[in-house]
C-alpha cells in the first residue's frame, strides 16, 4: 500500500473504491510517474480548449471544474477533493470542453496520459475502475442539472451542502458536525445558478430553519436529517465511490 | 479593482456580504446590484409573497454606500387598470 497522504495512496484508494484491483494492480500503479506539484488558490489547471498530454488528480486542497458562457458567465459544473481524478476523459477525449481551477491552495499529481491509458489496457481492473469513475462523474453531472434546473433556490443550496459533507467524509475531511467549506459565496452562486447576494440569504434562511450554524467559512450542520429531508437529498447517486 | 459589498437591508434588519467582489467600473457595480435585486425578487414571486421594503446597499471596503437601490426602484409593474398601449394597444 502506498504511504498514507500521498497522490499515489489517494489514486490507489481512489480506483479501489471504483473497482476490484489486485495486488498486481496496485504495484503497476505504483510505477506510474506521477509528477507532484503544489499550486496556489485559483490556478487554472485546464483551458477549455487545450490538448492536455496528462491527466490531473487532486491529492490536496480543493477544485471545480467549469464553463463559461459566450457573454463571460460562469457556471461551475462540479466540486472537487482530495483523491478526485479530475479530468480523465482526456484519455479519450483530445480537446477539453470545459475548465479546471484550484479554489484553494492544492497538491496536483499529473499522470502523463499515455502511461494511464497503457495501464488501463494491461490490466482491466484498472481499466474498468477508471471507466466505473467517469460513470460516476456522470451520475453526479445528471444530479447537478436536476438540482439547478428543478429546485428551488433553498433546496439547490442545501443539496450542493449535502453532497460536499457526504463526499468530505467519505475522504476523512471533516463530518457534518463540524466542516470547511471553501467556496466563496459567488462560488456557491456560480455552482447552484444564484447571485451572490442569494446565496447569502439562502444560507441566512437554513441557518435561520436550525439546519445549519454557519461561522464565516466553517459551517455546522446542526440536523442532518433535517438538511437532506429539505435538500431532497439521497446519495444513492454517489454509488458510495464519490 | 475596488471591492464592494452588496447589503441586504430593510428598515430593521441587514444580511451583511462577508466575501465582497471586485469591480472594474462603478456601471459594473450597478449592473450586478440590479441582477441581484430583481433574482431576489424573482424568487418571491415564486414563493407568493414580494416584500418591497428591501434594498440592496453597496457599500466600499470602508463601509461607505456608494450605491444604493430599493427593490421597488428595480422593476416596473404595469397596474390592470392601465390601458394597453404601444404593440400591446
Amino acid at each position: 500500500m502506498a504511504e498514507l497522504d500521498t497522490p499515489l495512496f489517494w489514486l490507489t484508494r481512489k480506483l479501489k473504491l471504483t473497482g476490484a484491483l489486485e495486488e498486481e494492480d496496485i504495484k503497476r500503479l505504483g510505477t506510474l510517474p506521477l509528477r507532484t506539484e503544489r499550486v496556489s488558490r485559483f490556478r487554472e489547471l485546464v483551458r477549455e480548449g487545450d490538448i492536455p498530454d496528462q491527466c490531473c488528480l487532486l491529492a490536496a486542497g480543493y477544485a471545480c471544474r467549469y464553463k463559461e458562457s459566450l457573454r463571460g458567465a460562469r457556471q461551475i459544473v462540479s466540486f472537487h477533493l482530495r483523491g478526485d481524478l479530475l479530468d480523465i476523459q482526456h484519455l479519450f477525449l483530445a480537446r477539453a470542453d470545459h475548465s479546471l481551477q484550484t479554489i484553494t491552495p492544492a497538491t496536483v499529481a499529473w499522470i502523463p496520459k499515455a502511461e494511464l491509458l497503457r495501464l488501463a489496457w494491461e490490466r482491466p481492473n484498472i481499466g474498468k475502475a477508471l471507466w466505473r469513475d467517469t460513470l460516476i462523474d456522470g451520475s453526479i453531472f445528471r444530479e447537478w442539472v436536476l438540482n439547478v434546473g428543478r429546485r428551488d433556490a433553498k433546496t439547490r443550496v442545501a443539496h450542493m451542502l449535502c453532497e460536499f459533507v457526504a463526499r468530505c467524509e467519505a475522504v476523512g475531511l471533516g463530518s457534518a458536525e463540524s466542516f470547511e467549506f471553501p467556496m466563496t459565496q459567488e462560488q456557491i452562486g456560480d455552482a447552484t445558478g444564484l447571485t451572490s447576494v442569494h446565496v447569502n440569504r439562502t444560507l441566512k434562511a437554513l441557518d435561520g430553519d436550525g439546519a445549519l450554524l454557519r461561522n464565516r467559512n466553517r459551517f455546522q450542520v446542526v440536523n442532518w436529517e433535517q438538511l437532506c429531508a429539505l435538500a431532497e437529498f439521497d446519495p444513492a447517486y454517489l454509488h458510495a465511490a464519490a | 479593482m475596488p471591492r464592494f459589498y452588496m447589503q441586504l437591508r430593510d428598515g430593521s434588519e441587514e444580511l451583511l456580504d462577508p466575501d465582497g467582489l471586485e469591480y472594474a467600473d462603478i456601471d459594473g457595480l450597478k449592473k450586478k446590484v440590479l441582477v441581484a435585486v430583481r433574482e431576489l425578487i424573482s424568487e418571491d414571486v415564486k414563493s407568493g409573497v414580494v416584500d418591497l421594503r428591501f434594498r440592496i446597499d453597496a457599500e466600499n471596503r470602508e463601509g461607505v454606500v456608494v450605491y444604493t437601490l430599493g427593490f421597488a426602484k428595480a422593476l416596473d409593474i404595469i397596474p390592470e387598470d392601465r390601458a394597453h398601449e404601444g404593440q400591446h394597444g
